[in-house]
C-alpha cells in the first residue's frame, strides 16, 4: 500500500512529540523542605515589577518562618481570580485595586481581618484616614493599603514657557484652567492641531475627569447613607458643562486625532510623552512612570485646579493588601501585610518605586515630604476622596464615565444622558440589593432531573444499538468501531463539555455571582434581556454588523489568496509564510501593533492615506469606524482560512482538470466545474466555522478598546458583554442566559447552513 | 505569469507590513521611541532590547513550557481528533448524527460561561497549578474545530476506496490508517500547524491554570511586559519577534506536508 512508509515516518513523529512531551511534563521543580510558603497575586508589570519583587523578597530574607512566591497576574485578570475563588483554591495574599475592591468585600471574597488590625493596635493613626476607610467595609476591615494614587494636574514645564506662562504658576481654579488651555493650545499653518492645551478626554480608557469634578463639587455616586445612586445631581450636570467648554477650546475631533488611542494600550505614542499635549488629569504614579520612560520631558505635580480657590479635592485610590476567602494560612499572610506595611518597607517602596506611601510617617518622612511634587500630594491627602462602599459603585463610575463621553461626542444632552446613567446604575442597584430576597438554588431536584435524564439516554441509546447490531454483522463491527474511536472523545466530551453546559444551564435561571450560592430566579434573566436591556440589542447589532462585513469578505480573500498560491510558480514557499504570518502575531502585541498601524495620527494607513491627500477617519477612537476597523485587521488574520483552502486545493485530484482540459474547458470553466465542486466541503467548512467564531467575536475588540468596547460601545460585542456581565459585574447567571440566547441563535443558523448545505455541498461518498 | 507574481508581491507587502513594523519596534532604542518621525529602520539598530528582554523574564524556561505543552497537545489532537472524525465520516453507527450536532454544539456556546464550572471539575481532580488540564483534553477529545475539519476533509475520500480494501481483507482500523491518514496529509498538517499556533499563543488557559512561575508559557510572560509603559514597546516587540520565530521556522519547513500531500493520485497505489 502506498504511503504506508510514509506513516511510518508520521508515527515516529508522532512518537518524538509524545516523548518531548512526557520528558518535560515529568521535569518536575524541587519542593524544598523549610519554610511555609505563601502565594502572593500581584500585578506589577515591566520594570517596576522587576523592583516590586525585590521589595516582597527581602521579606524572605528578613525571617525564615514563611516563603513569599510572587505570581505575576495581569490586570484584568478578573477570570483567574474569580475562578481560583470558586473552587476554593484562592492565592494566600493577593494585591487589590482599592476602588474596585468593594464589589468583591461585599460577596464575600474577602477574609475579614479586623482582628489582626486591632491585635497590631493599627487605626488610621498610622495610616492616612481616607486611605484607612477605603478598606473597611460596614465596620469591618478587609485590607490594609499599602500605597495611595492621588489623581492631580500633570504639565509640560516646556510648554508652559513656550506659550510665555511661568511654569511655576500652575492653574488654580477651573477658570484658569479654561484660560490656561486655551493659550497653550497651538495649531499648525494647515490649521492641524500641534498642542493641546488641557487633555479633557481619554480615549479607549476611562476619563476620571467627571468624577474628580463632582467630588470638588460635593456631589458623590452614592448618598450619604448609600441607599441610593445619585449620579441625577445638578452638580454632576455643572461638571459635565465645565467638561464641555474644555472640549470647545479645541473641538473633539481634533483632540481625538491628536491623542491616537492613548491609555493602556499604547501609551508609547501617548501624546503628553510626544510633548503634544500641555495639561493632563492622572494619577500619581504617572508621574513617576513618565519620570521613568520619558525623562526628558520637564515636568511637574500641582493639585487640581478647583472651581473656586479651595483647599484642593481629588481623588484618592490605590492598591492594598488582602486575604482572600478560602486562604489557608491567614496567620502568614499577616505576617507578609504586617511587613509590607510596616514603616520602612514602605519607604523601601517609595524608593525603589517612587509611591504614594499609605502610612503617615512614611510621607512625612524627609526622604519623601521634602520632594516638592511629593509633598504637594500628601499635602493633598486630608481633602481626597473614596469611592463610596456600595456594591456597585464600579457600574456607577464607568455609566457616569460612559455619559460624559456621549456628551463629549454630542450623542447626548447632558441632563439627560446623566439621567440615563441614573436609570441603568439605579437598576443594577436594586438587582443587585433584591437578590437576598431571592431563594437559594436547591440542587436536588436538578440533580434528579439530570439523572433521569441521562439513565433515558442510555436505555434509549442500547436499545437503539441492540436494534442496529442485529441487522446484521457488518452493522455490528460499524457500531463497535464506531463507538470505541469515539470512546476517549465522549468520556471528554460528557466531563468536560455537557456537564459544565448543563450547569452553565442551570446558572441561566438563577443570580449567580459565583463566589455565592447560586439563588432561583426563573426566567427573570431571559425576561430582562429580552424585554429591558438595551445593551443586549445593541451587542448583538455590532456582532451581527461585523459578522456580515467580516465573514464573506475574509473568505474571499483567503480564498484568492489560497488560488494564488496554488499555482504551479516558484517561490510560493515563501509567499505561503508570508501570508500566514500576520495571524502569529498575538497578545497584547497585537493591540500595541494595530493601535499603531490604525492610529489616527501616525499610524501607517492614515499617513499612507494622507500622502494621497485623503483625511483618515478616527478607527477604533471614532464609533462608526471602530468595527470597520476590527473587519480590516481580521484581513491580516486570513491565514488561517488560506491554509484550509490550501490543503482543500491539494485535494482535488489533477485528473479532473486534464480531463476537464481534453474537453476544451477554460480556466474559468474549470474553476466553476472542478475547483468550487471538488472545494465546496471545504468551503462549507470555512463558512460554517467563521459564523460561529465571528459571533463569538471578543478578543481582538477587548484587546484594542482596552477592555471597554468603546467608543460609545460600538466594539462592545456579543460575547464581550457576556464576558463584562460574567466577570466584572458578577453576573455570571445572567451571563449564562445570554451564552444560551447565542447558542440558540447560533445553533439555528447552522442548522439551516447543513439543510442548505445539502443542496451545494459535494462529497464524493454520496 | 506576470499578473500572478504582481499580484502576490502586492499582497505580500501588505502582509508584511506588521510583521516588519513589530522587528522595527523592536530594534529601535528606549529614547527613540517618542519621536513622532517612524523610521523602518531605525537608527541606531539597537540589538540589546533582545538580550534585555529575554532576561526580563525567565525567557527560556517558559520556552521549555510552551514547547511541552504545544507537544502534549499536537500528539493529543492528532491520535483523537483523526479517530473521532473517521468515526463520524467513514462508520455507520446509531447515534452518529446526534453526537455529530452534539459537538457542533459545543463550539456555539461561549468558552466564558464553561470556564469556571471546567476550572472547578479539574480543580476537583486536583490539577490545578500542573500542566494536565492544559494536555489532557487534547487527547480526550481534541477539538470540535479540527474534528469538523477532518470530517470534511474524510469525507472526500470515494467510498470505492473503502470497498476496494474492504474486500483486500483490511480491517476497520486499517482503512483509518491505511487508507484515511495517508490520503489526507493536508488536513492533517493543517490541523497540527493550528494546534500549534493555538497552543503557542494560549494566553487564558496558562493563565487560570498555572500557579507557579516555574510552569509559565510564553504568552503569559509576554503578558508581563507593561502594556502601560509604552517605552516598553520595543521589549515587549522584541519577545512578539523572538515567539514568531519559531513558529515561521516550524511553517516554512512544514509546508511540505501542504503540498507534496498525496492527493487521490494515490487510487493508482
Amino acid at each position: 500500500m502506498l504511503g504506508a512508509r510514509m506513516m511510518r515516518c508520521e508515527a515516529a513523529w508522532l512518537f518524538v512529540l509524545l516523548a518531548i512531551g512526557a520528558c518535560l511534563i515529568s521535569a518536575k521543580t524541587a519542593h524544598a523542605a523549610g519554610p511555609t510558603e505563601l502565594v502572593f497575586w500581584h500585578c506589577v508589570p515591566g520594570s517596576q515589577g522587576r523592583e516590586f519583587i525585590k521589595i516582597v523578597e527581602s521579606f524572605n530574607s528578613a525571617q525564615d518562618e514563611y516563603a513569599v512566591r510572587l505570581v505575576y497576574v495581569p490586570w484584568n485578570s478578573n477570570q483567574k481570580i474569580m475562578s481560583s475563588l470558586a473552587a476554593g483554591m484562592p492565592p494566600d495574599i493577593m494585591y487589590v485595586d482599592r476602588p474596585s475592591a468593594t464589589g468583591w468585600v461585599a460577596r464575600g471574597a474577602y477574609q475579614d481581618l479586623t482582628s489582626y488590625v486591632e491585635r497590631e493596635g493599627w487605626s488610621d493613626e498610622q495610616f492616612f484616614t481616607i486611605s484607612w476607610e477605603d478598606c473597611r467595609f460596614e465596620g469591618r476591615q478587609y485590607m490594609v493599603p499599602l500605597y495611595s494614587d492621588v489623581r492631580c494636574l500633570i504639565y509640560n514645564r516646556a510648554l508652559f514657557r513656550k506659550a510665555g506662562l511661568d511654569p511655576d504658576r500652575p492653574p488654580k481654579t477651573w477658570d484658569e484652567l479654561l484660560e490656561y488651555s486655551k493659550r497653550l493650545s497651538a495649531w499648525d499653518e494647515d490649521g492641524h492641531i500641534e498642542t493641546l492645551g488641557f487633555q479633557h478626554f481619554e480615549s479607549n480608557a476611562i476619563s476620571n475627569l467627571i468624577l474628580v469634578l463632582g467630588w470638588q463639587l460635593g456631589a458623590d455616586l452614592a448618598n450619604e447613607a448609600l441607599t441610593q445612586i445619585t449620579l441625577d445631581d445638578p452638580r454632576y450636570l455643572e461638571a459635565m458643562e465645565y467638561i464641555c467648554r474644555l472640549r470647545d477650546v479645541t473641538g473633539l475631533d481634533p483632540s481625538l486625532r491628536l491623542l491616537s488611542t492613548g491609555g493602556q494600550a499604547n501609551e508609547g505614542m501617548d501624546s503628553f510623552y510626544l510633548g503634544r499635549v500641555a495639561m493632563k488629569l492622572v494619577e500619581s504614579s504617572y508621574f513617576v512612570r513618565q519620570q521613568d520612560m520619558a525623562p526628558h520631558l520637564d515636568t511637574a505635580l500641582a493639585p487640581f485646579p478647583m472651581p473656586t480657590d479651595a483647599p484642593p479635592v481629588s481623588w484618592l485610590s490605590g492598591f492594598a493588601l488582602g486575604v482572600p476567602k478560602g486562604a489557608r494560612n491567614i496567620e502568614g499572610s499577616w505576617a507578609f501585610i504586617r511587613y509590607m506595611c510596616s514603616v520602612e518597607t514602605q519607604l523601601a517602596l517609595v524608593k525603589a518605586l517612587g509611591l504614594l506611601p499609605a502610612r503617615r510617617e512614611a510621607a512625612y518622612h524627609p526622604d519623601v515630604y521634602s520632594d516638592a511634587n511629593k509633598k504637594i500630594l500628601v499635602d493633598q491627602m486630608d481633602y481626597c476622596k473614596c469611592y463610596p462602599k456600595i456594591a456597585v459603585n464600579v457600574e456607577a463610575y464607568n455609566e457616569l464615565c460612559m455619559a460624559t463621553e456621549r456628551v463629549l461626542r454630542g450623542q447626548m444632552k447632558p441632563a439627560a444622558a446623566l439621567a440615563q446613567a441614573q436609570d441603568t446604575v439605579g437598576d443594577v442597584f436594586r438587582y443587585y440589593k433584591m437578590r437576598e430576597a431571592q431563594p437559594l438554588l436547591d440542587w436536588k431536584p436538578i440533580v434528579r432531573v439530570a439523572v433521569l435524564g441521562v439513565v433515558a439516554a442510555g436505555v434509549l441509546l442500547l436499545v437503539l444499538a441492540y436494534r442496529h447490531a442485529r441487522t446484521s454483522v457488518a452493522a455490528r463491527a460499524g457500531l463497535i468501531a464506531g463507538y470505541a474511536f469515539c470512546l476517549p472523545w465522549l468520556l471528554g466530551v460528557i466531563f468536560f463539555g455537557a456537564l459544565p453546559l448543563f450547569l452553565s444551564f442551570v446558572y441561566s435561571f438563577c443570580d449567580y455571582e459565583v463566589i455565592q450560592a447560586p439563588r432561583w430566579v426563573g426566567l427573570g434573566n431571559y425576561t430582562k434581556m429580552l424585554g429591558d436591556d438595551p445593551l443586549f440589542w445593541k451587542s448583538m447589532w455590532n456582532t451581527v454588523y461585523y459578522t456580515l462585513l467580516a465573514v464573506p469578505t475574509c473568505m474571499a480573500i483567503a480564498l484568492g489568496l489560497a488560488l494564488l498560491l496554488n499555482l504551479p510558480l516558484r517561490g510560493m514557499r515563501l509567499f505561503r509564510t508570508v501570508f500566514y504570518l500576520p495571524s502569529l502575531v498575538t497578545g497584547v502585541a497585537v493591540a500595541v501593533l494595530w493601535a499603531t498601524i490604525l492610529g489616527p495620527e501616525y499610524g501607517i494607513v492614515n499617513r499612507t492615506l494622507e500622502w494621497l491627500g485623503i483625511t483618515g477617519p478616527l478607527w477604533f477612537n471614532s464609533p462608526a469606524w471602530s468595527k470597520p476597523a476590527l473587519v480590516l485587521m481580521s484581513f491580516w488574520g486570513v491565514g488561517g482560512s488560506m491554509i484550509i483552502f490550501l490543503a482543500g486545493l491539494q485535494g482535488i485530484p489533477r485528473q479532473l482538470y486534464e480531463a476537464a482540459e481534453i474537453d476544451g474547458a477554460g480556466r474559468w470553466v474549470r474553476f466553476v466545474h472542478v475547483t468550487l465542486p471538488m472545494l465546496s466541503p471545504t468551503i462549507f467548512f470555512v463558512l460554517v466555522v467563521g459564523l460561529i467564531g465571528s459571533f463569538q467575536v471578543f478578543t481582538q475588540a477587548f484587546v484594542v478598546s482596552g477592555g471597554l468596547g468603546g467608543p460609545l460601545d460600538s466594539t462592545l460585542f456579543y460575547v464581550f458583554y457576556v464576558y463584562r456581565k460574567a466577570f466584572e459585574h458578577f453576573q455570571m447567571g445572567y451571563a449564562s442566559a445570554l451564552a444560551w440566547v447565542l447558542f440558540a441563535i447560533v445553533f439555528a443558523l447552522t442548522t439551516v447552513q447543513f439543510w442548505l448545505g445539502k443542496k451545494w455541498v459535494h462529497y464524493e461518498q454520496n | 505569469m506576470v499578473t500572478c507574481y504582481a499580484l502576490l508581491a502586492g499582497a505580500s507587502f501588505v502582509f508584511l507590513v506588521p510583521l516588519v513594523w513589530t522587528v522595527s519596534v523592536s530594534l529601535t532604542g528606549a529614547d527613540q521611541m517618542f519621536s513622532t518621525v517612524f523610521r523602518w529602520v531605525p537608527e541606531p539598530v539597537v540589538w540589546s532590547n533582545y538580550q534585555r528582554a529575554v532576561t526580563h523574564i525567565p525567557f527560556f524556561l517558559y520556552l521549555r513550557n510552551t514547547l511541552a505543552l504545544t507537544a502534549g497537545n499536537v500528539a493529543g489532537i492528532i491520535v483523537s481528533s483523526t479517530l473521532v472524525a473517521y468515526a463520524f465520516a467513514c462508520l455507520k453507527w446509531p447515534g452518529r448524527d446526534v453526537l455529530f450536532m452534539v459537538m457542533m454544539a459545543t463550539m456555539m456556546i461561549p468558552p466564558q460561561v464553561l470556564m469556571i464550572p471546567v476550572f472547578v471539575i479539574f480543580c476537583r481532580l486536583g490539577w490545578y497549578d500542573s500542566f494536565k488540564p492544559l494536555i489532557v483534553p487534547a487527547f480526550i477529545g481534541g477539538n470540535a474545530f479540527f474534528i469538523f475539519l477532518l470530517r470534511q476533509f474524510y469525507r472526500t475520500i470515494p467510498t470505492a476506496l473503502f470497498e476496494a480494501a474492504r474486500i483486500d481483507g483490511c480491517s476497520v482500523f486499517g482503512i483509518y490508517w491505511r487508507i484515511v491518514l495517508p490520503l489526507t496529509k493536508p488536513a492533517l498538517a493543517t490541523v497540527s500547524i493550528f494546534t500549534l499556533n493555538n497552543v503557542w499563543n494560549d494566553f487564558m488557559g496558562p493563565l487560570i491554570y498555572l500557579n507557579s512561575e516555574t510552569k509559565k508559557t510564553l504568552a503569559l510572560g509576554l503578558q508581563s511586559f507593561s502594556a502601560t509603559s509604552g517605552a516598553e514597546a520595543n521589549e515587549l516587540m522584541a519577545i512578539s519577534t523572538l515567539m514568531i520565530l519559531p513558529l515561521l521556522v516550524v511553517f516554512f519547513l512544514g509546508q511540505r506536508y501542504f503540498i507534496e500531500g498525496i492527493t487521490l493520485t494515490g487510487l493508482k497505489g
